[in-house]
C-alpha cells in the first residue's frame, strides 16, 4: 500500500507586533490620512481630546520581540495580549501580523483598556468619544450605582426603554456589558474632572 | 427585501465572508415589492474614526439592477473584483445598499463583505486582562503572545 498526502503550499511565515503609544497613534493618523483624502486639514492629535490622547501615553503594556509563526487556512493563529490589571491604566493597543514571504500584512482594530474597580474594561472607542446622549446615559446609570429602576424613575422612562438605549450606548462604546460601559464612562469623567482641577 | 453577496467563483453566497482581492462578485436581491433602481457599495470607515471624525462610509462603485425569475429577484451588472484594500489595516469592509424609491417598507438587511490576504478578528469581550485575536477562523494550531503578563482580573 503506497499512502499520499495532497499539500497546499507551505503557511508562510508571520511577525507578529504588538502596536501601543506613539507609533499606534502613528498608525491611525496614517489610516485618518487615506480617509480623509487631502482635504484634511488636521492631525488626529489636534483633534483628539486629553482623555483620549491618554491612552497612547508611554507604553503602558509589557512588550516582547516581534513573534514569528506560521499562518494558513487550515492552521490559524491565535494571539493573546497580556495585560497587567492596573488601576488607572489607560492604553490602546492593537496587533500587526507581517508576512514575511509576500510583504503582505493586516493590523487589528485597535483596543481602548480602561482600568477601574480591580479590573480591565476594553473598549471599541475611548469613552469621551462617546456621543453625549450616549455618555448621559451610561453616566446616569453609575450615579445611580447601576441601579437600573431608579435610573428610569430618575429619567420618567419604562425600565425597558432605558434598557434599550443602555444597550445602544454600550455597542456604541465597544464595552463587554453595560455594567463595564458605566463603569469605564464613569471613570473617564472623574479624570477629566480631575484634569480640569489640575490635580 | 433581502440582498447577498455571491462569490461567483465558487457559486456560494458570500455574506460576511472574508475573500482575496480580485475575487469576482455579484450582488442579488430578492423579494422584492417593486423592481430595484441599481446598487451602490461603500467601504466602511473603522470605528474609531467614524467616532472622532465622524467619517461616513465612502462611496465606492455602483451597478445597474438586471431583474431576473419575471422580477422577483435582480441581479447587478457587472460583475465586481473585489478591490484590494488601500488603507493601512490591510483590509477592506464593503457595505451594499440598493436602491429604492423612498417607502416605510422598503428596509433591507445588508450583509458585509471583507476584502484583504490576511484577517485579524478580535475574539473575546470577557471581562478580564486577557484579549484574544486571530488572523483566520478555523481551529486553533498555535498561539503566541505578545505581553508579558496576563493576570485575570475581575
Amino acid at each position: 500500500v503506497e499512502t499520499y498526502v495532497a499539500r497546499t503550499p507551505t503557511d508562510p511565515r508571520v511577525e507578529i507586533t504588538l502596536l501601543q503609544g506613539e507609533p499606534l497613534l502613528d498608525y491611525l493618523d496614517d489610516m485618518d490620512h487615506t480617509f480623509a483624502g487631502e482635504d484634511r486639514d488636521s492631525s488626529l492629535q489636534e483633534v483628539m481630546g486629553a482623555a483620549s490622547l491618554s491612552y497612547f501615553a508611554g507604553r503602558p503594556l509589557p512588550e516582547t520581540n516581534p513573534q514569528l509563526a506560521h499562518v494558513g487556512p487550515n492552521a490559524p493563529l491565535w494571539i493573546e495580549i497580556g495585560i497587567p490589571a492596573e488601576e488607572g491604566l489607560r492604553a490602546a493597543c492593537a496587533i500587526g501580523v507581517q508576512s514575511l514571504e509576500d510583504d503582505r500584512s493586516a493590523t487589528s482594530d485597535a483596543v481602548f483598556v480602561t482600568g477601574v474597580r480591580g479590573h480591565l474594561i476594553p473598549t471599541d472607542i475611548p469613552p469621551d468619544l462617546l456621543r453625549p446622549e450616549a455618555r448621559d446615559v451610561l453616566m446616569g446609570l453609575a450615579e445611580t450605582g447601576l441601579d437600573l429602576e431608579q435610573l428610569a424613575r430618575e429619567q420618567g422612562q419604562e425600565v425597558r426603554q432605558i434598557w434599550k438605549s443602555l444597550v445602544a450606548a454600550t455597542e456604541e462604546l465597544g464595552a463587554p456589558s453595560v455594567e463595564d460601559a458605566a463603569i469605564a464612562v464613569d471613570a473617564t469623567r472623574h479624570e477629566q474632572e480631575e484634569l480640569v482641577a489640575g490635580i | 427585501m433581502r440582498i447577498h453577496w455571491w462569490n461567483l467563483r465558487k457559486n456560494v453566497t458570500a455574506d460576511g465572508a472574508r475573500l482575496p482581492p480580485e475575487t469576482l462578485v455579484q450582488l442579488q436581491s430578492e423579494h422584492h415589492s417593486e423592481a430595484p433602481e441599481g446598487y451602490e457599495v461603500y467601504e466602511l470607515v473603522p470605528k474609531f474614526l467614524h467616532a472622532l471624525r465622524g467619517y461616513k462610509p465612502s462611496f465606492v462603485t455602483s451597478f445597474e439592477a438586471v431583474p431576473e425569475h419575471e422580477g422577483l429577484s435582480s441581479r447587478s451588472n457587472p460583475r465586481w473584483e473585489l478591490p484590494a484594500p488601500k488603507n493601512q489595516a490591510g483590509e477592506a469592509t464593503f457595505w451594499p445598499r440598493v436602491l429604492l424609491s423612498p417607502h416605510p417598507g422598503n428596509r433591507v438587511s445588508s450583509p458585509l463583505i471583507r476584502s484583504g490576504y490576511l484577517f485579524i478578528d478580535r475574539l473575546t469581550r470577557k471581562r478580564g486582562s486577557t484579549a484574544s485575536l486571530k488572523p483566520e477562523v478555523e481551529v486553533p494550531q498555535a498561539k503566541v503572545r505578545v505581553g508579558e503578563a496576563s493576570r485575570e482580573a475581575g
